[in-house]
């Protein structure tokens, strides 16, 4: 940068200073960008969990819930395991059942598996249903 | 002077060029985190209310079938009410760790058959989730030792975390 006085006006200016100073603000905001590209980035993968975690509780819960009412029938095996796909993501449904025969009660769980660009997640789901379902049907006919 | 005035105006230019994108894509990003935390915690809300109503639906389940399954030993309580103490196994919830079941068994009086079964959820003597539900029980005798217990529609209450 050099400094030269103007001989019209006597005032002193620096020549190059536009260009320095555009490479500065440039600079200020590269780094700037750069943050909130990261932030960006930080957001989408955090919505992206959300939604995937939101799939994966309607998934488990429609399990509980298969598994509930079809505790009469036993069409689905007490316990499996199958690969659901999700818009771009693989959800691996896991569910596991435990018959407790002196109470009459069945122990379900529900695992769901599945994998983003941030790592490998997992929720499980469990709760416990009453397999007499069949004693208060047959308490409803007369 | 005009060269001047030209000069410094072409830097103002681009430092308010660069200050406008930049509050600019920091307004958008700000704005896009705001809507991400919203979605993390409406998440963050139905995976605590699903875990904790599993819960109690849990405890829900494990109290009809033990009505079916033992002879209730009725006591009274201060109000008048009849209670039962029953103990619950120590693997009713087994993933759910920190999650306490509590299972309170009410009902007016000996003669009526309908039972008020309260559950709560609980972690660190803290309520997280109350529900409450009448049941029609018609206890086994020697003839027919079955017990019936209804589930009477439309009494499934969600006390919240009273």
């Amino acid at each position: 940068m050099t400094w030269a006085m103007n001989n019209r006006t006597g005032h002193w200016h620096h020549s190059g200073s536009t260009l320095i100073g555009a490479l500065i603000s440039m600079l200020i905001l590269s780094i700037g960008m750069g943050a909130l590209f990261s932030m960006y980035i930080n957001n989408t993968q955090n919505s992206a969990h959300s939604r995937h975690v939101t799939a994966a509780l309607t998934y488990a819960r429609a399990r509980i819930e298969t598994l509930r009412f079809d505790s009469g029938t036993n069409k689905l095996p007490l316990s499996g395991s199958e690969q659901l796909q999700d818009n771009n993501t693989l959800f691996q449904r896991s569910w596991l059942t435990r018959e407790n025969s002196s109470q009459d009660t069945r122990h379900i769980t529900v695992t769901m598996r599945w994998q983003d660009s941030s790592g490998e997640h997992q929720i499980t789901l469990e709760t416990m249903i009453n397999t007499a379902t069949a004693t208060d049907l047959a308490f409803l006919e007369p | 002077m005009t060269i001047l005035a030209n000069t410094y105006q072409r830097g103002l230019a681009t430092l308010l060029f660069c200050m406008i994108l930049l509050s600019s894509a920091t307004t958008l990003v700000f704005t896009l985190a705001r809507t991400s935390l919203a979605e993390h915690r409406i998440m963050a809300n139905e995976y605590r209310s699903e875990t904790r109503h599993l819960a109690c639906e849990t405890g829900l389940e494990y109290a009809r079938a033990w009505l079916l399954n033992n002879e209730p030993a009725w006591q009274i309580d201060t109000d008048g009410h009849y209670t039962l103490s029953v103990p619950l196994p120590t693997d009713l919830l087994q993933q759910n760790s920190g999650i306490r079941v509590q299972i309170r068994y009410r009902r007016q009086d000996l003669n009526s058959p309908f039972i008020q079964i309260q559950v709560q959820a609980s972690r660190d003597n803290h309520a997280l989730y109350n529900i409450a539900q009448f049941v029609h029980y018609q206890p086994g005798n020697q003839n027919n030792t079955l017990a019936r217990v209804l589930v009477v529609p439309g009494t499934w209450h969600d006390l919240g975390n009273e």
